[in-house]
């Protein structure tokens, strides 16, 4: 008989559990499902979340509304990241979310200044640099930030947004509860299994048991040990297997960027919240003990004591599959590349909308789980060519991906950009990190071989004053995120 | 002035069909204030296909970058304007519906609009889903406007055009030698290559011509001159999935005013089509030759006609698949000699659109890099692999065992990714979604519900919905179509008023089926 689900549990007390929990109760609380989320409360991870492009979308479902949650959490907005590499500092760049300039009579922006960059065998420094002409990169590094206006030069402005990762996880706990999400603060110890595989009941340590229709792993017992489902490692890509994360306060501006730095043995994320940076340290610990990242990282921050750093473990991977009989796996369960630039919560933010667009009745239906699986498994490696690509300036030695090598060859080859089904970025944002990490097409679009070089530094020229007297309109963050938090 | 050592400077093409001129059109707008030569061989002798009267709304995009104005097109190429595609008798015999270029109703709560209709349906509902559909009730009630440009339900949909190939072809010539292109007649009897390369480097023409050039596009149609009977590169048939190997074409007097769509009648062993232009009726029986001869054939395709024949029967054979690569060296094969897809879904020349669309975003230089061929002939096989998909459901989802072919094509082993999206419709009532790719959400709907693939299950979460708020939603939705389409100009009278058209119908030019 195919009954509607009526009680989904989720197994895990992480963020992204209570992710998964407040989804679920907002879309399906009031068709009577009920949700419970079972496990003992552990400490969340200290330090910065920045969310992607999905977080928009995933809020405004869940009817929570951006001014307040940057107003009740201390929160910012983000326009991009600040890429660089220890041993060259000419090597700094900005990687921005936003298209870079427009389209001109059908050609890409960033194909005029290719034109001029060969033709002139690559200007001056930084004339060539695409961020040059981005009104997000050249208005983060002022400090200034506007949302995107419809129908003005600011309609095109892609942004992102940060919390505090604690907060923002009892946000959402409270929020679920609210809505009706029960907690059980035990772990679960044993499930049991019905003919067709499904997990019908979970044992606890409290001796009592539930019943369920569906679950999320957020824990990784039942993938781990009930289902036993192998993962696929990308670490050979994603070379580091340690974390080392700290926050200290800072008196500087709040900024727009987010940094990303390769160093000797390793590469050093930033993070920026109004009044603080926050910093991970991702390395391989055969190349730094973890020791020797204690001291790098207190060299950084002197004032802190050692209890305030906190070293954790960095697992590039993805499960070989993610939805199994009536199981789902999420977070760090599911797969991870890191968080370079998108974060293990965009997965999560993806596949519960993904899981609701499939959304099952209670018997097991083997096409529902492999449509989910396919595109699931196709979205980590669209994001591990991100990571991949970012890593790259960072370590030459690493394996990229088939289809990254083919985006990098045909980018530097002709300009343009190869899309692949589930990607996770726009074309824009794909030039805009591909430049960004020092990729030149050796090549211009065939329409702008007749420009001449005057004409298209006067088209750059025209660009640059267009966005500076943008900026010059704009507030500066930190003003306008006082003035929100005013507001509230 | 810029000029790259490497640059391409000599284009020649081969084929003056809809493919070769639509190319030589194409690149000489590209091409227009440089010093690039292009080149153009054709043979009278060996004559064009002489089909291909059905378009996908992409072609207004085409067009429209070309700079060619829309009533001069219109009047040149005797062309009416098509709303979509009425499939008769598919599902079983008496059926009906129309795959419009638009979508039906839109979505509610993030749930696709059809779960709603099919739970509807579940409660005793019997409103054909067209109903909810804007371009589907234009084409019942013989009506045509152009799309609006907001966001209401008016901007909905979108449209293509049914044309003379052939005038079109002409037209497009005539645009060409404007632009300086150079045409050759005569007919190809040799080609030399590069001995250690195998880059093709120049034709030698019957009439004593020899033609050199650094890139060439292959539009010598069926028989692939430079792709396949020089370079070898190879084809992949699929027959077994869409076994029809032959077609009649004929056209006939029309007897009545032009409907803005196609229509495509399932006959014993294949289909007739019939493509109303402004002066006359195309008609066309696509058929399986292991099923019915070729006298049977030709005797349904006459049976069926609107009025009087126009002309002799044109009889052509063909070999559904695709070239291994359709870019192979400094050969790209362009329309026919890429390929061939039978025109159910009027996917020829946008094909042919897409090809040259490409070609364009990557343009190479002399050295051709592998990175362009790679890219190309992912892309456009991705592209043409989801066409075929498409084109197979037509013929696997049916009720129909009336002969020997619909038993055939309905027990047939299907593509592992269409049994996949099959499955899952069928089990679930969900299209298994794609980004890139002709053919979308919409379209899928349109035909597994037209042809009676009849899911198991819905989405649970619309069950939950009372009938009365579903029937609700939905009557206001219907309303909204009756009320907009009952305003509309009749078909004939937006055809008469052609020449006040100032290019509107470019105006929402896309890359889209269904005007977004
Ligand atoms: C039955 C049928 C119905 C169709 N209906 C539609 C439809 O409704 N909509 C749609 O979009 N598409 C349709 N198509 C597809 C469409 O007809 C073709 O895509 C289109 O006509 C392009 O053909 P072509 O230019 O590639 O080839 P052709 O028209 O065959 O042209 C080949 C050219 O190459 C030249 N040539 C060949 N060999 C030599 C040589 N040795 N030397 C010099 N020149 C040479 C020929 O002279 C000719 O000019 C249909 C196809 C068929 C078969």
């Amino acid at each position: 008989m195919n009954k509607p689900i009526q009680s989904i549990v989720v197994v895990g007390t992480d963020l992204h559990a209570w992710t998964i929990a407040l989804g679920l109760i907002v879309e399906l609380g009031h068709k009577g499902v009920s949700i419970k989320v079972v496990g003992r409360p552990q400490d969340e991870r200290q330090g910065v979340l920045s969310l992607d492009s999905s977080a928009h979308s995933f809020h405004q479902r869940l009817g929570l509304k951006e001014a307040s949650l940057i107003s009740t959490m201390g929160g910012s907005y983000r326009y991009g990241i600040k890429l660089s590499n220890q041993s060259s500092h000419s090597s700094e760049r900005i990687f921005s979310y936003s298209a870079t300039g427009e389209m001109l009579n059908r050609v890409d922006f960033h194909q005029y200044l290719s034109r001029l960059n060969l033709s002139r065998l690559r200007l001056l420094a930084k004339e060539a640099d695409l961020e040059q002409y981005s009104l997000t990169a050249q208005a983060a590094l002022e400090g200034k930030f506007s949302h995107p206006a419809a129908d003005s030069k600011l309609a095109k402005i892609d942004y992102n947004l940060q919390f505090d990762r604690r907060r923002y996880l009892s946000l959402l706990k409270n929020a679920a509860m609210n809505h009706g999400v029960s907690l059980i603060e035990h772990d679960v110890v044993a499930a049991k299994q019905s003919d067709d595989g499904a997990i019908s009941r979970l044992d606890l340590t409290s001796g009592d048991s539930i019943l369920t229709d569906f679950v999320f792993d957020c824990s990784g017992f039942i993938f781990d040990q009930v289902l036993n489902i192998q993962h696929e490692s990308f670490a050979d890509t994603v070379r580091f297997n340690r974390c080392l994360s700290w926050s200290a306060s800072c008196g500087e501006a709040t900024s727009l960027l987010n940094g990303v730095k390769g160093l000797q043995h390793g590469c050093l994320v930033t993070q920026s919240l109004p009044g603080r940076m926050a910093y991970t340290l991702n390395y391989h610990d055969q190349q730094l003990t973890d020791k020797q990242a204690l001291e790098m990282a207190s060299g950084l921050s002197q004032d802190l004591s050692p209890e305030q750093f906190e070293f954790g473990d960095l697992k590039a991977h993805m499960r070989v599959q993610h939805w199994v009989a009536n199981a789902v796996a999420i977070g760090s369960v599911a797969g991870s590349s890191g968080n370079f630039i998108f974060s293990e919560l965009f997965h999560t933010q993806t596949a519960l909308a993904r899981w609701l667009d499939l959304y099952p009745n209670q018997e097991i239906n083997p096409h529902l789980s492999a449509q989910y699986n396919n595109s699931t498994a196709t979205e980590y490696r669209r994001v591990l060519d991100v990571h991949g690509l970012l890593l790259s300036i960072v370590d030459n030695n690493i394996a990229l991906p088939a289809t990254l090598e083919h985006r990098i060859q045909l980018f530097a080859a002709t300009g343009n950009v190869a899309f692949y089904e589930e990607d996770v970025f726009d074309r824009h944002q794909w030039v805009n990190l591909l430049m960004a990490c020092g990729i030149w097409p050796q090549r211009c679009d065939v329409m702008l071989s007749d420009h001449s070089a005057q004409t298209i530094s006067e088209l750059l020229a025209a660009v640059k004053s267009d966005n500076q007297a943008l900026i010059a309109s704009m507030p500066s963050l930190d003003a306008l995120l006082a003035a929100i938090r005013q507001a509230a | 002035m810029h000029k790259d050592k490497d640059s391409i400077r000599r284009i020649a093409i081969v084929g003056g069909g809809t493919a070769g001129w639509m190319t030589a059109a194409a690149l000489a707008k590209l091409f227009e204030h440089s010093d690039c030569q292009i080149q153009l061989i054709e043979s009278e002798q060996i004559g064009t296909v002489g089909v291909g009267e059905a378009t996908l709304p992409h072609l207004r995009f085409f067009n429209q970058r070309l700079g060619i104005d829309e009533p001069e097109f219109m009047k040149a190429v005797n062309a009416t304007y098509k709303l979509g595609i009425e499939f008769v008798n598919w599902g079983q015999l008496g059926d009906a519906y129309i795959h419009p270029f638009g979508d039906f109703g839109s979505p509610i709560n993030g749930i696709p609009f059809h779960q709603y209709w099919m739970q509807a349906q579940q409660q005793g509902s019997n409103t054909p889903i067209g109903d909810y559909s804007l371009p589907v009730e234009m084409c019942k009630r013989n009506k045509f406007m152009f799309p609006a440009q907001d966001r209401s339900l008016l901007s909905t949909y979108s449209f293509a055009y049914h044309i003379d190939a052939s005038l079109y072809a002409k037209y497009l010539r005539g645009y060409s030698e404007a632009l300086g292109l150079v045409r050759h007649e005569g007919k190809v009897i040799k080609v030399n290559q590069n001995s250690a390369s195998g880059f093709i480097e120049s034709l030698d023409i019957d009439s004593g011509q020899n033609i050199e050039a650094d890139l060439f596009i292959d539009c010598s149609g069926f028989r692939g001159l430079l792709i396949e009977q020089t370079l070898e590169t190879g084809y992949q048939h699929w027959n077994h999935w869409l076994p029809c190997d032959r077609a009649i074409a004929i056209p006939c007097e029309s007897t009545s005013e032009p409907l803005p769509y196609t229509r495509a009648t399932a006959d014993k062993a294949g289909w007739r089509w019939r493509i109303p232009l402004q002066h006359r009726v195309g008609n066309g029986h696509v058929y399986c030759s292991d099923f019915i001869s070729d006298d049977e054939a030709l005797d349904s395709l006459l049976s069926g006609l609107d009025g009087k024949p126009l002309a002799e029967p044109n009889f052509l054979r063909f070999n559904t698949g695709r070239r291994n690569k359709m870019w192979n060296k400094n050969v790209v094969a362009i329309g026919l000699s890429a390929g061939f897809l039978e025109p159910l879904e009027s996917t020829g020349i946008h094909l042919i659109q897409l090809g040259i669309m490409k070609l364009m975003e990557f343009f190479p230089n002399r050295q051709i890099a592998s990175a362009y061929t790679d890219e190309f002939n992912r892309v456009m096989t991705m592209e043409v692999e989801r066409i075929k998909d498409f084109l197979v459901l037509h013929y696997n989802a049916t009720e129909r065992n009336d002969s020997e072919f619909w038993k055939y094509v309905s027990n047939m082993n299907l593509p592992d990714d269409l049994q996949h999206k099959m499955d899952l419709f069928k089990t679930t009532g969900r299209v298994v979604k794609y980004q890139e790719g002709l053919f979308l959400e919409p379209s899928w709907v349109a035909v597994y519900l037209g042809q009676r693939v009849q899911p198991s299950n819905i989405d649970a979460r619309v069950s939950t919905y009372s009938q009365a708020q579903i029937e609700s939603v939905l009557s206001r939705f219907k309303m909204g179509v009756d009320a907009a389409v009952s305003e509309m100009p009749s078909h004939l009278d937006a055809l008469s008023n052609v020449a006040q058209n100032n290019n509107d119908g470019w105006k929402n030019a896309s890359m889209s089926l269904y005007g977004d």
